[in-house]
């Protein structure tokens, strides 16, 4: 039987390896850079939905979409039900807004069918990690403080990391976390005059006696 | 059988299988065994001739193929993999009295004696379509399935001490069973028996 390596099978090896640690270093620089979600979760919704109609040019109130947020750990993705209520090309005497736009193919389908429309989901945390959204709705935390300004966003993608560093910053200081219940889910809200985002966020942190959790067991429980 | 090859007018060997025939050529003599040269066996001719026919494929790969193989490897490792798409269902139609990640039932558990007795516990969100607190509260306790219960004496010992828990006040109930009754007529369904732990 012939030998399997040669005897310039060594160079080779020395060789190959040098290769593979420099495209081993190119691709993790790249990856580091690139393929962060922020860019790899963004644009393939089957349905084109955006944000920046609906919420920026519409003003539409997050809620209406997404109404279990201040009461369900999770930001439920509208049921079709929703959509349908204005966007109903399907039953006669219903609001139709451009309800037999092709776009909105697959919301009809969804609605004749009652199966549903296979969203992608973009904002997604390691599932060691606790999150309740109706905790920090109801402590002040606006949406854009995590999704950023969704009202500009035609498809939506991760602009904050969400990573535990970045969730640490915010739970070891509140400076200017925190905005007024009711101005939670309105994305252009700033502070009135003679206040600023810090001096509204401490008046709140005392008054609701926030001590949010940064130890381990706040989020890994 | 055994021939002597040195000899010029040995009898050539017949390949049937390629139609030609060979003179044998060898330097030592081959004593007889199936790997001797003989008509009977032809095949083994043309390791020696290189002609293609029987040779011994390994199981072992050459290097080419080791090669190859692990290039087509590292390829579809590389373009293959991506980040799996993670898909959220919703409902079609918006079901009544449901809140994403608050149960309308969870299993509880009933200190008993040398073990527990499982709960099913329905909470306010089903009974009563809301949550008071942030987590639903549970507050039902039914009378219990007497199919399931009413068998044996730890059965009914279960059903009556269950029964009697409900009848007295939902001081008693939260004591016992370790949750908040909402102050509506309380409920527990049983469902089954724990074994001792």
């Amino acid at each position: 039987m012939a030998a399997i390596f040669s005897r310039g099978f060594d160079r080779t090896v020395r060789n190959a390896t040098l290769g593979l640690v420099l495209a081993g270093g190119l691709f993790v620089a790249g990856f580091y850079y690139y393929a962060y979600p922020q860019y790899t979760r963004v644009g393939y919704q089957p349905v084109p939905f955006s944000h920046q109609l609906h919420v920026g040019q519409l003003g539409m109130d997050c809620r209406y979409c997404h109404q279990h947020v201040e009461t369900s750990k999770h930001a439920n993705v509208p049921n079709t039900q929703v959509c349908m209520n204005c966007h109903n090309g399907v039953d006669a005497g219903k609001a139709n807004v451009k309800g037999n736009s092709p776009l909105l193919s697959l919301v009809r389908e969804s609605w004749k069918s009652k199966e549903p429309v296979e969203w992608k989901r973009i904002h997604k945390l390691p599932e060691y990690s606790y999150f309740d959204h109706s905790i920090h709705v109801n402590r002040g935390v606006g949406c854009v403080n995590c999704h950023g300004q969704l009202n500009e966003m035609k498809v939506v993608y991760h602009d904050k990391p969400l990573t535990m560093g970045w969730c640490l910053d915010c739970h070891h200081n509140l400076d200017a976390a925190l905005r007024p219940r009711t101005e939670v889910t309105n994305p252009l809200w700033k502070p009135e005059a003679g206040q600023t985002k810090e001096s509204v966020s401490d008046d709140l942190k005392k008054l609701l006696n926030l001590n949010p959790p940064a130890h381990c067991g706040g989020c890994h429980r | 059988m055994s021939q002597n090859i040195n000899d010029q007018s040995s009898p050539t060997v017949s390949l049937r299988t390629v139609g030609i025939e060979l003179p044998l050529i060898a330097t030592e003599p081959l004593t007889s065994g199936p790997v001797a040269i003989n008509p009977e066996f032809p095949g083994f001719a043309n390791i020696f001739e290189s002609t293609g026919e029987a040779e011994i494929h390994s199981p072992t790969p050459n290097r080419r193929e080791f090669i190859a193989l692990s290039s087509a490897a590292i390829t579809l490792a590389a373009v293959g993999c991506r980040r799996p798409d993670l898909e959220i269902l919703p409902y079609s139609q918006t079901p009544d009295n449901i809140i994403p990640g608050i149960p309308l039932y969870y299993a509880s558990a009933m200190p008993r004696p040398g073990g527990c007795a499982a709960l099913l516990i329905e909470t306010d969100l089903a009974l009563r379509g809301q949550v008071f607190n942030r987590e639903a509260e549970g507050v039902a306790v039914v009378g219990g399935d007497a199919e399931v219960f009413g068998k044996g004496v730890n059965g009914r010992r279960l059903i009556r001490f269950v029964l009697e828990v409900v009848e007295e006040s939902s001081f008693v109930l939260q004591r016992h069973v370790n949750f908040q009754c909402g102050g509506t007529c309380p409920r527990v369904l049983l469902v089954s028996n724990c074994n001792r732990f």
